[in-house]
């Protein structure tokens, strides 16, 4: 090869860089250049989300290690005890100016997070104190895992309910611990299924009770979404019930069954209940909730 | 040696005397012409002076020369004037033995040490803009680096590629100098300087893991981040450009690179004198040289922009080690400790006749410290130990393969080795559900991760209702687990996958394996969780 050929070779292979360059320009810059248009995100920004995404995950995987016994497993709180986090005044600065906090939300979680609060401000209403997590502070948390939590926390905001904060959760809760005793439904649920309110109250169902292809399609969505929980016939051992605390409830159960109308029974298949495994199932459509709760109220015959 | 002949420089502007003399000139044809002269003139010998500062020497006229391969123009030898007196240029040799640049003689791979240490240095001097050395900004500046500056992603995938690169290319070139023989007289403190090169480059390497503190690494203390920085940033790299300058040296100017044995040791005297042909570095080496260099360009700038990212894994966590401690390249030092043939002769040995040499063994003095340098110090005396064999049998020193079949032997034992324990370090011994949860839910990465979120199902899967592979991504997935559940050792296994909607755009995802316990103590059930966000991408 002549010298001329190799200077060629390099000089094409050179230019040829310009291809993988140009290609992290446009996912670095497009916005620079104006190559991507307001409403698209380039390559860059994308990533930034990425990893606001990821420690969210991050912050959820903490959450569950360090947090949970005394917020609940969905920030809901535990009575007498401890805060819910998914609160609506604590994301739009109410709670910030009842405690006086001048930075914003951001900065209050992650201050309440790092450094706890040794004085409780409202020992009326609650026993526990707030630990300190930051390793600053004696804690086991470094501040990369702290701005991970306040990012999980904040994540909250979108489905914050509007309770006082400091009093009853509307939806069905247990307090995480409490001993289980089969057959009875969740804590407050009586409670609740009297006060219903929209657009739960009074619900009926659309259905006969005793249509067979309606109870032939609640068992095909039974078996396919509760049984693995619930068990084949609703008495709450299914294979993976092993390890639930508290247990499904006995579906099966007839005394269970009454104390459960059917407006509150639709709710707590649309709701779930908060700090048990027993997830909300609204996303099925109203339609499917229905013709499985003919089917599961078929076991007792309670109507 | 060379003395550069006086030349009179011209300088622009030309004085303003000549200016005026030249613009009365300008009225007469012939006055014209002559300053039209002068002006070519003049302009011509700024550009050539402008070629010779950037060059270093050549003038225009043996640029052009050198770009098309003829000889050079200016007497004496301008080129040699280059390559002696000018700093960058005088790290190279003028002229090498035909048969010692051969490309299947060296496989270029000192020559892309040099090339991936040099972007090392680059990429990483970039990055020490951004990142931040301290326990509690170090893994937010690493996020800023490939989040919010631009080519800041680029530059740190750079530094990690090159980073393994370099590490696969020095061990490939200890390799090739082994079996070549080059370690021999001369070139023996060669080989000690680049033994101690080699383990520069691990331990470089190996503190750069620890840096973003995230958790793919499983060692240190966050209050030492500093320290690990100033080694891996400045200590380290100090010493180790100073070797490289020494073990460059040592090849450039005092024994040059080897022959190939072949041609070395040839009986016939032809081929002896062949191989030592002289061949000038410039142009033809020199050319080669720089289509290695943008081909390797062309290829790191490919990978990073197209198909290799430097990972980052959730913060560092003092009481979550991840699974895999050790980097790839250290494989083969945490699979000492599944060693499966010395540690159980030991364990026979107290057993059997109570000496117990296995508590020893399998402390971390020896295993950390002792073993990696007794290693370290077989190395070093290869070419010691190589040359008191040949005297012990009072044989000559030779390169030539068949007189060294028990040196090669060995060579390609060591690296059987190397991959046997880097294989038995990669092992993990996990328990048969914390194994299946470990392959299919990893902490970082995974195809359920990359399945995400939209595509995730919400409910409670059983796995054996998806026995057979689906196109469907995610039920795939599902039957693969299934297939292992199934294969796995435990009685009765059933694996469940329950994915919950859990937060706004973000998905808990459990794995659940659950068989009936055999052992006492035995709970039954293993479980573990992640979580997916709609937006965080995971290839
Ligand atoms: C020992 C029980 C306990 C644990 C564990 C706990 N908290 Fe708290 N937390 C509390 C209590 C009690 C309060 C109310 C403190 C007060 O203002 O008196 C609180 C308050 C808070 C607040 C401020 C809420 C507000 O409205 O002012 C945040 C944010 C918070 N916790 C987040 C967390 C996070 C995140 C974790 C896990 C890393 C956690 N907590 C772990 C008991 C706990
Ligand atoms: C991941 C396991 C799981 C799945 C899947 C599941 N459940 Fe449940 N369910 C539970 C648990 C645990 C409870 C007990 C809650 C408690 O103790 O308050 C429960 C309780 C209930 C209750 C009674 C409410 C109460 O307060 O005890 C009803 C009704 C119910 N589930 C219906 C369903 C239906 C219908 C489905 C399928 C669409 C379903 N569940 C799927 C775990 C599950
Ligand atoms: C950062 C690491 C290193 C760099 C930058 C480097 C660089 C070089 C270069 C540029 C050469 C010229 C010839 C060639 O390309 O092969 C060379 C030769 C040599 N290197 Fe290295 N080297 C490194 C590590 C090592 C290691 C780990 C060893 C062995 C333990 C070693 C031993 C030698 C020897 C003996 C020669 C002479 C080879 C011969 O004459 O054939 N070097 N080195």
């Amino acid at each position: 090869m002549s010298t001329q050929q190799k200077l060629l070779i390099a000089i094409i292979f050179a230019l040829l860089t310009c291809v993988p360059l140009g290609a992290i320009a446009l996912n670095d810059l497009g916005r620079v250049f104006g190559a991507v248009s307001p409403d698209e995100r380039t390559a860059m920004e994308q990533r930034a989300l990425a990893y606001q995404g990821r420690a969210i995950e991050t912050g959820a995987e903490l959450y569950a290690r360090h947090c949970i016994k005394c917020h609940g497993a969905r920030g809901e709180g535990v009575p007498q005890f401890a805060p819910a986090l998914s609160r609506k005044d604590l994301f739009d600065g109410r709670r910030a100016q009842e405690v006086r906090w001048n930075g914003g939300v951001e900065s209050l979680l992650k201050n309440a997070i790092a450094a706890g609060r040794p004085a409780q401000s409202r020992p009326d209403l609650y026993s526990a104190r707030m630990p300190t997590f930051s390793r600053d502070y004696g804690g086991a948390l470094s501040a990369s895992q702290i701005d991970a939590l306040v990012a999980f926390a904040l994540n909250w905001q979108a489905n914050a309910t509007e309770v006082n904060a400091w009093s009853a959760i509307p939806v069905p809760t247990r307090a995480p611990g409490a001993v289980t005793q089969p057959g009875t439904p969740a804590a407050g649920l009586a409670r609740i299924c009297q006060s219903l309110s929209a657009p739960y109250a009074g619900r009926k169902s659309p259905y006969k009770f005793d249509d067979k292809t309606i109870l032939a399609q609640g068992k095909q969505i039974f078996d396919d979404k509760c049984a693995a929980c619930h068990g084949a016939v609703g008495a709450g051992n299914g294979p993976a019930a092993a390890a639930l605390n508290p247990k499904p409830a006995n579906l099966a159960d007839k005394n269970f069954m009454q104390a459960l109308p059917v407006d509150c029974h639709f709710f707590v298949i649309a709701e779930g209940v908060r700090g048990t495994a027993m997830p909300p199932w609204k996303a099925l459509g109203d339609d499917a909730l229905w013709k499985v709760l003919i089917y599961t109220r078929a076991w007792t015959g309670v109507p | 040696m060379f003395q550069r002949e006086p030349r009179r420089r011209s300088r622009l502007p030309v004085g303003l005397k000549n200016f005026f003399a030249a613009f009365g000139d300008l009225g007469t044809n012939a006055g014209r012409a002559r300053v039209a002269q002068q002006t070519r003139e003049a302009a011509w010998r700024v550009a050539d002076d402008t070629t010779r500062a950037i060059s270093g020497g050549l003038g225009i006229a043996d640029v052009r020369a050198l770009l098309r391969g003829d000889p050079p123009v200016e007497k004496p030898n301008i080129r040699e004037q280059v390559l002696g007196r000018v700093f960058w240029t005088h790290l190279r040799p003028r002229a090498y033995y035909k048969s010692s640049t051969k490309f299947s003689h060296t496989f270029g791979l000192g020559f892309f040490s040099v090339f991936f240490a040099f972007v090392q240095l680059i990429t990483g001097t970039l990055m020490m803009f951004v990142y931040e050395p301290s326990p509690a900004r170090a893994y937010q500046s690493t996020i800023t680096l490939i989040t919010q500056i631009p080519f800041g992603q680029l530059i740190r995938d750079l530094h990690y590629l090159s980073a393994n690169l370099l590490i696969v290319v020095v061990f490939l070139h200890l390799l090739r100098v082994y079996l070549t023989g080059a370690f021999k007289q001369p070139r023996r403190l060669t080989w000690v300087i680049g033994v101690v090169l080699f383990a520069l480059t691990l331990a470089i390497a190996f503190i750069g893991y620890r840096l973003p503190m995230d958790n793919a690494v499983a060692w240190g203390n966050p209050d030492d981040l500093l320290r690990y920085y100033l080694l891996h940033t400045g200590i380290l790299p100090g010493i180790g450009l100073f070797l490289v300058g020494a073990h460059y040296f040592r090849v450039s100017r005092l024994h040059g690179i080897s022959l190939p044995a072949s041609e070395e040791e040839s009986s016939n005297e032809e081929v002896r004198e062949r191989a030592r042909v002289r061949v000038n570095y410039l142009p033809d080496l020199w050319a080669r040289e720089l289509i290695w260099i943008a081909c390797a360009l062309l290829t790191i700038l490919a990978l990073a922009a197209f198909v290799v990212h430097a990972p980052l894994a959730a913060p560092f966590d003092l009481t979550r080690a991840p699974m895999a401690s050790a980097p790839w390249f250290l494989l083969w030092w945490q699979g000492l400790l599944n060693d499966p043939v010395v540690l159980p002769v030991l364990l026979w040995l107290r057993d059997t006749l109570w000496i117990d040499l296995a508590q020893f063994y399998n402390s971390a003095i020896w295993q950390g410290l002792i073993v990696p340098m007794l290693i370290g110090l077989l190395l070093l005396a290869v070419p010691y130990l190589d040359a008191w064999w040949d005297k012990f049998w009072g044989r000559a020193p030779s390169r030539l393969g068949r007189n060294r079949k028990l040196g090669i032997a060995l060579g390609w034992l060591a690296l059987g080795l190397l991959v046997w324990f880097t294989y038995l370090g990669a092992q993990t011994f996990a328990p048969p559900a914390v194994a299946i949860a470990q392959e299919f839910l990893p902490d970082n990465s995974g195809e359920m991760r990359r399945i995400g979120y939209a595509d995730l199902p919400t409910g409670s899967h059983e796995l054996a209702k998806f026995a057979a592979p689906s196109a469907d991504r995610f039920e795939n997935l599902l039957s693969k687990m299934q297939i292992r559940v199934q294969q796995a050792d435990l009685a009765d296994a059933k694996g469940f996958l329950i994915v919950e909607a859990w937060q706004a755009n973000l998905k808990k995802i459990t794995l659940r394996i659950t068989w009936t316990p055999t052992a006492p103590g035995e709970s039954g059930a293993f479980e573990k969780t992640i979580y997916l966000h709609r937006d965080s991408m995971y290839e």
